[in-house]
């Protein structure tokens, strides 16, 4: 399956769950990566997404409640690149 | 020359004990009562006709889904039990001819040097066999990705026998079920074992120079575009670029959402999901307004 890989602007983890969720139309989160600088979405096709929110937490912050487990990749956040878990949430 | 037949012998007892191994318990049903049934008396053409007549459509519809899920889950089990039988029965009967021909060899020294080579020739056979079939390693993953495919399709199908008759005609339950028992075949299992070693491979080397970069919208503006879609998608309108009823109709019933396989073989909703996906790019493009205004009067007219 071909991806769509989407540049991400937000400067924080707070930022990027958001904006990884705003990017879900006719896409949906597969994977997050980063180039060592930028940070980048990783999206499948699908018509209907499902109704919720997208938190990025550390690989080593405990999971949200009710969270299911999206990707595992590294980002890079005030220059740090770490690894980090992203959980869709209920809306 | 007494010696060496009695060693022979001994070596065809080895393989001949081991002639009925198998690792599946036989069945009680024959998967040939169900198939027979099912062709017989639930073929497609009988079965269309018949549903017309029905008062209770749904209850024929199920009957005639469940007897061919029937049919086809026994012609898989004998599938799966030629394969183990094949491989076990092949494997295992080998490896005690083998190990029978060697013995002789050793406790009749006349005979040792056509035992050896008859038994390096068995073993040969055994490698042969396996190399031909991909037996050896592969075959249970294999069977896996066949278990995996199948027991998704069935999901499907069993939440379509959960839907009134309108959202789950008997034709979808006859398409879903094609592709449940296509979903029984080595050929296709080594497909997806290939295509999800392609996928790993790609995900771990994504090419972030082909990124979109796109504006991001304020959570209102998020909400206002997230609304645009789900009525673009819902067919509200009736211009060109709007998604019709039928294909939402499809989407809910799994065949749109089950990927490209559904939608390759139909052209005219390829073509819609393709607007639907070029629109939803375009809308994900929008952050401003007024550019949030001039989408829905192009796609909906102005209307709200």
């Amino acid at each position: 399956m071909a991806h769509i890989i989407i540049k991400l602007t937000g400067q924080s983890a707070e930022d990027l769950g958001p904006e990884l969720r705003a990017r879900e139309l006719s896409l949906i989160l597969a994977d997050i990566g980063t180039d060592g600088v930028d940070n980048y979405g990783i999206y499948n096709r699908k018509l209907i997404v499902p109704d919720s929110g997208i938190v990025v937490l550390p690989e080593d912050a405990p999971p949200p409640a009710n969270g299911d487990f999206i990707a595992s990749g590294p980002l890079t956040i005030d220059g740090q690149q770490e690894v980090y878990h992203a959980y869709r949430v209920p809306a | 020359m007494t010696h060496r037949i009695a060693a022979l012998a001994l070596g065809c007892f080895a393989l001949g004990g081991c002639a009925s191994f198998d690792g599946i318990q036989e069945p009680v049903m024959a998967s040939d009562v169900a198939v027979q049934t099912a062709v017989g008396s639930y073929g497609l053409a009988t079965t269309l006709e018949r549903i017309e007549r029905e008062t209770d459509k749904k209850a024929y519809r199920n009957r005639v889904i469940s007897i061919w899920l029937l049919a086809i889950d026994t012609r898989y089990d004998a599938f799966r039990r030629d394969l183990s039988r094949g491989r076990k029965g092949a494997n295992v009967g080998l490896d005690m001819l083998t190990l029978g021909l060697t013995s002789a060899g050793a406790i009749w020294d006349g005979a040792a040097s056509e035992l050896s080579a008859l038994a390096t020739g068995v073993g040969g056979t055994r490698a042969s066999l396996d190399r031909e079939l991909y037996f050896e390693k592969t075959l249970p993953v294999l069977i896996s990705y066949m278990d995996a495919e199948r027991l998704t399709l069935r999901g499907a199908i069993m939440e379509g026998m959960a839907k009134p008759i309108g959202d789950y005609p008997l034709e979808q339950g006859f398409s879903d079920l094609w592709r449940y028992q296509s979903a029984g075949s080595l050929d296709r299992a080594i497909g997806k074992a290939a295509e999800g070693a392609a996928e790993q491979v790609a995900e771990a080397e994504y090419d972030y120079s082909q990124a979109v970069e796109l504006c991001l919208p304020t959570q209102q503006q998020d909400v206002r575009r997230r609304s645009l879609y789900m009525r673009m998608i819902a067919g509200v309108p009736a211009d060109e670029s709007a998604v019709p009823d039928e294909v939402l109709a499809r989407a809910n019933r799994g065949a749109a959402l089950a990927g490209k396989s559904a939608v390759a073989t139909d052209a005219a909703l390829a073509t819609k999901l393709d607007q639907i996906y070029a629109a939803s790019d375009h809308l994900n493009g929008l952050c401003k307004e007024s550019e949030l205004d001039a989408f829905e009067a192009a796609v909906f007219g102005g209307g709200s």
